[in-house]
Formats: C-alpha cells, structure tokens, sequence
C-alpha cells in the first residue's frame, strides 16, 4: 500500500486506530525510519502514565442504576 | 454463550427485551472508561458520581422508550449522553465547587486511600492528581480530544462526529495534547516510565 507514514499516523497506530495493513505499514517503516521511532517511544510513555489516571465508579453508583432499572422495569416495559 | 462473549449490541437488544443481567455487563465493561472521562470532564469525584448515574438512568429511559438507534455504537452514545450531563452541570452551577479540608485537599480523594499500602496509595494518589492538574490545564479543544481517545476509548473518527470536526483537525488537536503533557510532565519532573 502507499502510505506516507508521518506522526499523525503513529499515533493512530499508538492508539490501535489504523487497519491491519496501515498496521503492517507503520511497524514496518518504524524500524528503519528512527525519528518516527523516538517520536513513538516518547509518545507510549506519556500515554502509559495517563493510563495510570484510570478510576472505577463507587459500587453505590452502580447498584444504584441497577436498582433504578429493575424498579422500573414493569413501568417502563409498556412504553 | 456468557455474558462476557456477548458483543455490546446483542446485550442492548437482550436488555431492552427484559434480561437486567446484561446491563450490569454492560456497565462492568464500560465503568472504567466512561466514569474515568466524566471525571476528568468535570474534576470533581463527588460530582462525576452523580453524573455517572444521571448518564445510565438517562441510557435506561432511551432504550426502554424505543428511541436508542441501533447504528450508534454504545460507549460513544453514552459518552455523548455524559458529555451533555457535564456541560449542563456548569451551566447550572456556572462553577465548579471544590470541598476541601484544612489543609486545602480535596476531601473525597482523601476518603478513597484504604489503611492497606497507605503510603504507596498516597504517592500514587499525589502523582495521579498531578497528572490530572496537568491534563486540566490543557486547551479545551485538545483535552477534550484527549480525554475521549485516551479514557472514552472512542475512535479519531467517533471523536470527530461528537465534537463536530474533521478527523485530521481531532487527530491534530490528539498530537498537540500529547506533546504539551509530555513538555509539562518533563518540566514539573514528574515520573516517565
């Protein structure tokens, strides 16, 4: 395929955004082409710390929705 | 078939039909990512909470009225949902209401750190809120892109749909929020693997 592989392109590979040949392409033009490859590192690193940020609701929360939806769920089934 | 292997529409279509299981799959499969965006949408713990739950009582009434279309896939439909919850929260409150203790910490993030490995939860704690200050101090344009690839897990184009852009311009505001966290994490000296 003929795709000129630019950052842009490396980070929608970062983030698993490209199709299997754009895939193929990029890891491909990442191992001959250096500074792609220091621009991806530097790019996986600073996403890996914003992994970290991930947070998970209160299990109040969710139960709570639950139990909205069962309470409702005669009412709301003759809609 | 588990639940587990069942793909997001066939649990909204076994939902809708009365099978109550398959929305808590679809919660337990989508909490982290969604309720991770609300947070960082409107910095405030207590208050993406209650977003949260408006955002799947607001999902629960649309799919059992009939009016959820299928072709919308359900994580950028809920971020939707969520992201009009948040923005009508600060034309509500025109403000965002930070509880503190004495010591100016925000309280909730204090509650949430166990006895267990209390030192390590709260290094972890101050450099997650560091990162967080950080993503906050972005260009609106370019953390709201970051916050839905990074957290939402929404595609360049789904982002693009949402924010009413073209791909290149969600993809390019992605590469500027990406190079000017990387500048600020470097100059605040803040740990990179």
């Amino acid at each position: 395929m003929n795709l000129t592989i630019t950052e842009t392109e490396v980070l929608r590979y970062i983030y698993g955004d490209c199709t299997p040949s754009e895939t193929q392409a990029i890891r491909e033009e990442l191992k001959k082409n250096l500074a792609l490859r220091s621009y991806h590192d530097r790019m996986m690193e600073t996403k890996m710390e914003l992994d970290k940020l991930e947070v998970e609701p209160n299990e109040t929360s969710v139960n709570i929705i639950l139990e909205y939806s069962a309470s409702h769920h005669d009412s709301l089934e003759h809609h | 078939m588990k639940l587990t292997q069942i793909s997001d529409k066939e649990l909204l279509q076994a939902y809708v039909h009365g099978n109550e299981a398959c929305l808590e799959m679809l919660i337990k499969r989508h909490k982290r990512k969604i309720f991770t965006s609300i947070n960082l949408i409107v910095n405030d713990t207590y208050i993406a909470e209650d977003i949260f739950q408006e955002t799947f009582i607001k999902v629960i009434q649309t799919l059992r009225s009939g009016k959820y279309k299928e072709e919308d896939k359900f994580v950028p439909w809920v971020m939707r949902i969520a992201r009009n919850m948040a923005i009508d929260y600060f034309r509500k409150t025109k403000r965002v209401v930070m509880i503190t203790g004495e010591d100016g910490e925000d309280i909730f993030s204090k509650l949430e750190i166990c006895d267990t490995n209390r030192e390590e939860q709260i290094i972890l704690g101050q450099m997650q809120k560091s990162v967080r200050t950080l993503i906050l101090a972005l260009p609106e344009e370019q953390r709201t892109v970051l916050i839905l690839r990074q957290y939402a897990d929404l595609s360049f184009k789904e982002i693009a749909d949402i924010t009413h852009v073209s791909i290149n311009t969600a993809l390019g505001r992605m590469r500027y929020a990406l190079n000017n966290l990387r500048k600020m994490i470097l100059e605040k000296e803040l740990h990179l693997q």
